[in-house]
């Protein structure tokens, strides 16, 4: 469960983050979306303190961090209870793929090598790149790198595990098996928070779907209704446009 | 080999081109072949010397130099202010000057250190210089490291130590090698300024051979062919490194 609770965030002179309110339950699968600049990446990024809120309360599971009050075991904490998949997928670039999965295994989580290795070939099969353990990230392609940095993300078995536009800077060919890999994980019951682009992919897994622009949440609902029935005339032109675009693509 | 003082000049006058002879003099000098050849083997002796004084200011200017880039990348102004100051100090004046205040002018006050070897004291002047090189050097190379290598660190709830130890500064390590190679050759090279203080390295021997014989051509000719050739090797080995680290990621 990720509890959101009038989160503000202020770069300089720019409120990005206006008093955001909202819950992803546990096991549910929530898709962030709306233009960009909207904040949907910076709230994403405030659920871990990448981004430390101005204010407001996070709370993961049975860990609750009041942004200004926060200490850094408390953000520790928040940390080990979710782990994030980046849009530049960000994988360590000093180590090889089954390396990469190890890493916060052996040294979060206190596991031995051996068993940190196991765990790490049982998720690197299940997003199927068992057969490219021991290649570093610059020798896979970027869908390739994505896949090993959501079994990375997922081999920690956080609570809940958080993209943040895991297919924006794919090539078109390869959005398609990040997608499938992401929809997989969905099937095992994880709480994921997802921040995307991808309408088709929303409307298909997401439980329920969130709809933010000028750093508030507009409109949220099961995907059917915003998709089809978007109350607000926000919602309805980012919609619009959107369905426009990808009209125009296929 | 006995060296005696001789008298290796000669000069003649030349015929120039129309026929005119000019007063034109050129010095004809006998290379005394023996001095030039015998010198290698007791500078060589002290090739140790320059080598151990490159390898300790070397590695201590390295260790030292990390810890300063970490330091320079917190946010307090005081910290940051001491640190600029060090920088300047150590970059800003001749090595040579640093060497005299730091040999003849502090170290000789302080009890612990008055005592010791005159290799180490210049060891430790030549460490403190380096490490305001080099710190840049590294303070670079750690800034040059994708931030959301670090970010992904945290989000998999690694501390920032722990993602600095495994992930920002191995990663920074290997892009600074260049440039710490040519700290490293630079810092080979300054070694012979430590003669100057009394260490007998490499140059103060050839130095104390050349003033003996008066045979400064090939004394002098002789060292620096060794500093040139123990230079070679370094930047083969630097090519060793770089290709096998290239290999790796």
């Amino acid at each position: 469960m990720i509890r959101y609770e009038n989160i503000h965030k202020v770069f300089g002179d720019l409120e990005v983050l206006k008093g955001v309110n909202f819950e992803i339950g546990t096991g549910e699968v929530v898709c962030i979306l709306g233009p960009s600049g909207s904040g949907k990446t910076t709230l994403l990024r405030c659920t871990n303190f990448l981004e430390p809120p101005t204010r407001g309360i996070v709370t993961i599971a049975d860990v609750t961090v009041e942004a200004g009050r926060h200490t850094k075991q408390q953000v520790h904490q928040l940390r080990q209870l979710s782990t994030m998949v980046f849009q530049n997928y960000n994988l360590f670039k000093n180590m090889t793929a089954k390396e990469n999965v190890m890493e916060a295994l052996v040294t979060v989580q206190k596991k031995s090598k051996q068993e940190a290795g196991e765990i790490a070939d049982k998720y690197l099969n299940q997003v199927g790149m068992g057969e490219r353990r021991d290649y570093y990230p610059s020798q896979l392609s970027g869908g390739q790198q994505q896949r090993v940095g959501i079994a990375r993300g997922l081999a920690l078995n956080p609570h809940a595990i958080l993209f943040d536009e895991p297919t924006a800077a794919l090539d078109p060919e390869l959005v398609g098996e990040v997608l499938s890999t992401m929809k997989e994980v969905a099937k095992t019951g994880i709480t994921m928070a997802v921040v995307t682009h991808e309408m088709g992919f929303a409307r298909e897994v997401a439980d329920r779907v969130v709809f933010m622009d000028g750093g508030v949440v507009v409109e949220q609902g099961k995907p059917a209704e915003v998709f089809d029935h978007p109350q607000y005339p926000r919602t309805q032109q980012f919609l619009r446009a959107v369905t426009k675009k990808d009209g125009l693509a296929s | 080999m006995p060296l005696k003082r001789q008298t290796y000049f000669h000069s003649r006058s030349i015929p120039v081109e129309n026929g005119k002879e000019k007063g034109a003099i050129i010095l004809y000098y006998n290379f005394g072949m023996e001095y030039f050849t015998g010198a290698f083997a007791p500078i060589a002796s002290c090739m140790h010397t320059t080598l151990i004084m490159t390898f300790a200011a070397f590695i201590s200017a390295f260790i030292l130099s990390v810890l300063l880039a970490m330091v320079a990348m917190t946010k307090n102004r005081v910290v940051q202010i001491l640190f600029k100051a060090w920088l300047s100090l150590f970059r800003g004046t001749p090595l040579l000057c640093q060497l005299f205040l730091f040999c003849f002018g502090i170290f000789p006050l302080i009890p612990g250190i008055r005592d010791t070897p005159l290799i180490f004291q210049g060891s430790v002047c030549l460490a403190l210089a380096y490490s305001a090189y080099m710190c840049e050097t590294i303070r670079g190379a750690i800034q040059s490291v994708d931030k959301g290598q670090m970010e992904a660190c945290l989000s998999c709830g690694l501390t920032k130590g722990q993602g600095y130890r495994r992930v920002v500064l191995p990663q920074a390590f290997r892009l600074s090698i260049p440039a710490l190679m040519n700290n490293f050759i630079d810092c080979f090279k300054a070694t012979a300024l430590c003669s100057t203080v009394g260490v007998t390295d490499m140059m103060l021997r050839s130095k104390m051979l050349a003033n003996k014989s008066y045979h400064f051509l090939e004394v002098y000719l002789a060292v620096i062919i060794l500093y040139w050739a123990l230079n070679m090797l370094f930047v083969l080995i630097q090519k060793v490194i770089e290709h096998k680290l290239d290999a790796k990621y």
